[in-house]
């Protein structure tokens, strides 16, 4: 089955994606905050800016940046601890 | 044995790393609930084991890259401070994160300590660390803390004695080769691995947490999608409304005590047959113009700052910004200008100096910007002199100049995000959990560092300038005053705004400290300025000048420049003439094109 990946932006509420590549010109200020490859990214209040739940803390992103971390979708449950690293 | 050891302080914003220092060394310093409070290395000192420490509380940052002015003065200090032992401040609800940045500081020095906070809310979150096994995973000492009570502080010391007299030397064990990695992202992504399987190693989650914490079901109040607009405007309008009317009583009680020292000081001074100089340099100078500024200034201000300051700890302000953020963006500005503006609203000073939580282009816009924000100097004016000129009618016209001077405000945020080069930085945002704060240490804070700016603030720039005017004002140059002279040269401007010269003296005479702009306009129309709180002068002025005249000035005294004193804090910040320039030229441009238009309404109205 193949893989579809979505910007972070496009993540829906409730639902968790895991980080695949993070690109543009933030790209040093996103890994920083922990968005690096295999990070479980949650949504925790849509809107923007969208805020989200990744490494046991809450970061909140515009829309227009947050589209320039590509994330693989995971569902819908919410995340134990082991798999976001919290 | 008198040997001074250097201890630096690393942590990311919001670990507590500032508390930690106030308590380990009890010596004052800003302390905030938010991301990036200490932008300056501080220093402060403590004893231990015979042994003097020098802490350096480095700013906080969440990478040693370099990247900003931050992680630059923390990166410096590291590699040249030369510092005895480094502690790193983690907080143990987000370990790995703050590992990410300790595991920096372990590629950079070895002599380092590791201390973490936050132990008791992560047990409440159900987690408990072994803190032993992280100090034998890393090899170096991992000491508990708690940064508000002091707890393990002595403890911290001790280990960080140790390391730094060589009693005990770690030799940390990195998982990984910082210098094989090919690119930044790359070097990140293997930091995090270590990290998360040191995490894994020591963390052992006994429970799910069952019900939800404070922080989450707060949230769902004050971050819910239709009534967190309304429920943040309404706390920053009970913010505003406290302050003033709080202080209002206060002010009166200070004006009134001012004018009475002031005529006692005459007296006295008549009775001693001191000279006429001596008396008007002590009375209308120093009395005048200090009472000016300590009774407009000082109650409500303090009031102002005390409940911004437990708003910022309590973890409130950022959650402001991430709200606000959608009608700034309209602007070209962004939700942590919300943040600087309003600190504004208390005084323009700690307004430009908050812009430090913003970055590039965004923190210039915020210190040009924030001058447009009627600090508490000009409103503890406009808020009397409206009810002198318009009586029951008072309140619209202050909304109405409210309005106008949010909508120049919007408007420069506009421009200036046009017209001033360079790219708008990422917007990013964390959101610290909500925390009590200490309200002993709030009442010091705002204490030490409000209540004594004002005060020397009165003494070093009202005071003269007042004694300028005063002089000015009183002493023949030819035939006139130097007052007379200037109110002649500027009259055609001022009647091009709809008002006369002698205001427009006012204007240039209350520029240093806007709150002594009614003593100004007192001894200009020939009272002294000791008697500006008194019934007569209130009265000349309501008939002196009409409603039409009354709302121009008005306009004009809220727009038209920020206060000398800002100024000067805007060049030691932007460290640019350029930009002083802009910000003092910006807003007097506003201010005579919004003045002139509303001289135009109103003459078509009439």
């Amino acid at each position: 089955m193949e893989e579809e990946l979505i910007s972070l932006d496009r993540l829906t509420p409730g639902s968790s994606g895991v980080v695949v590549a993070v690109q543009g010109e933030a790209r040093e200020r996103f890994v920083d905050l922990g968005l690096v490859e295999g990070t479980t990214v949650e949504v925790a209040r849509q809107g923007d800016p969208t805020l989200y739940r990744l490494r046991g803390y809450f970061l909140a992103l515009r829309r227009s940046d947050a589209c320039r971390v590509l994330v693989k979708e995971v569902g819908n449950e919410r995340n134990d601890y082991r798999s976001s690293g919290w | 044995m008198n040997e001074t050891i250097t201890v630096a302080l690393v942590g990311s914003p919001n670990v507590g790393k500032s508390t930690l220092f106030n308590t380990l060394t009890g010596s004052y310093q800003q302390v905030g609930n938010w991301p990036g409070k200490t932008v300056e290395k501080k220093e402060g000192f403590c004893r231990f084991g015979g042994f003097t420490f020098r802490l350096v509380d480095l700013p906080g940052t969440y990478s040693l890259n370099a990247r900003s002015a931050e992680e630059e003065v923390a990166r410096n200090f590291l590699l040249s401070g030369s510092p005895d032992v480094v502690v790193v401040l983690v907080d143990a609800t987000c370990l790995t994160r703050h590992l990410y940045l300790a595991l920096q500081v372990i590629e950079l020095t070895p002599k380092v300590v590791l201390a973490v906070n936050f132990l008791e809310a992560a047990r409440d979150k159900g987690m408990t660390l072994d803190l032993a096994h992280l100090s034998r995973l890393l090899n170096l000492p991992v000491v508990p803390v708690n940064a508000r009570s002091g707890k393990g502080g002595k403890a911290l010391l001790a280990a960080a004695l140790a390391v730094a007299r060589g009693a005990f030397s770690p030799r940390p064990q990195l998982g990984y080769d910082p210098y094989a990695q090919l690119d930044y992202p790359a070097l990140a992504r293997t930091r995090y691995q270590w990290a998360d399987h040191l995490v894994k190693e020591i963390v052992c989650r006994n429970r799910e947490p069952g019900r939800k914490d404070l922080t989450s079901l707060l949230d769902q109040l004050f971050l819910h999608p239709v009534f967190s607009f309304p429920l943040m405007g309404l706390v920053v309008v009970a913010l505003f409304w406290l302050s003033v009317n709080a202080g209002g009583p206060l002010t009166e009680l200070l004006a009134r005590l001012f004018s009475w020292l002031g005529r006692e000081a005459a007296y006295l001074l008549k009775a001693c047959s001191a000279p006429v100089w001596l008396e008007s340099m002590v009375v209308e100078g120093l009395i005048a113009g200090v009472g000016a500024v300590i009774s407009v200034m000082l109650p409500t201000m303090t009031i102002f700052f005390f409940l911004f300051a437990f708003l910022e700890d309590a973890g409130f302000i950022p959650r402001l910004a991430l709200v606000s953020d959608p009608l700034f963006r309209r602007v070209g500005a962004q939700g942590k200008h919300c943040v600087t503006s309003l600190v504004g609203l208390g005084c323009n000073v700690p307004g430009v100096m908050a812009c430090r939580i913003l970055e590039g282009k965004d923190r210039l816009i915020g210190i040009i910007t924030n001058s447009f924000v009627p600090c508490n100097g000009r409103l503890g004016i406009v808020l009397p002199l409206a009810s002198v000129f318009f009586g029951p009618k008072a309140i619209w016209v202050v909304l109405a100049l409210l309005t106008l001077s949010f909508v120049a405000l919007l408007l420069s945020f506009f421009v200036l995000s046009r017209f001033l080069p360079g790219p708008s930085p990422v917007f990013f945002l964390e959101l610290p959990p909500y925390r009590w704060p200490n309200l002993p240490f709030l009442v010091k804070r705002t204490f030490r560092d409000r209540v004594v700016r004002v005060l020397s603030r009165a003494v070093w720039v009202a005071a003269p300038m007042v004694l300028a005017a005063y002089w000015a004002s009183n002493f023949y140059l030819g035939e006139a005053t130097l007052t007379a002279h200037l109110a002649r040269w500027l009259a055609p401007v001022g009647e091009l705004l709809g008002m006369d010269g002698s205001i427009m003296v006012a204007f240039l005479y209350a520029l240093p400290a806007k709150e002594t702009f009614i003593g100004a306009l007192a001894m200009i129309q020939g009272f002294s300025s000791t008697y500006a709180e008194d019934e007569a002068f209130i009265e000349h002025l309501a008939q002196a000048i009409p409603p039409c005249t009354a709302f121009n000035l008005l306009l004009f005294f809220l727009l038209y420049s920020p206060c000398l004193y800002t100024l000067w804090v805007i060049h030691q910040e932007t460290r640019s003439w350029r930009y002083l320039f802009l910000s003092l030229l910006l807003p007097l441009t506003a201010a005579f094109i919004f003045t002139f238009i509303a001289r135009l309404v109103e003459s078509r109205i009439s």
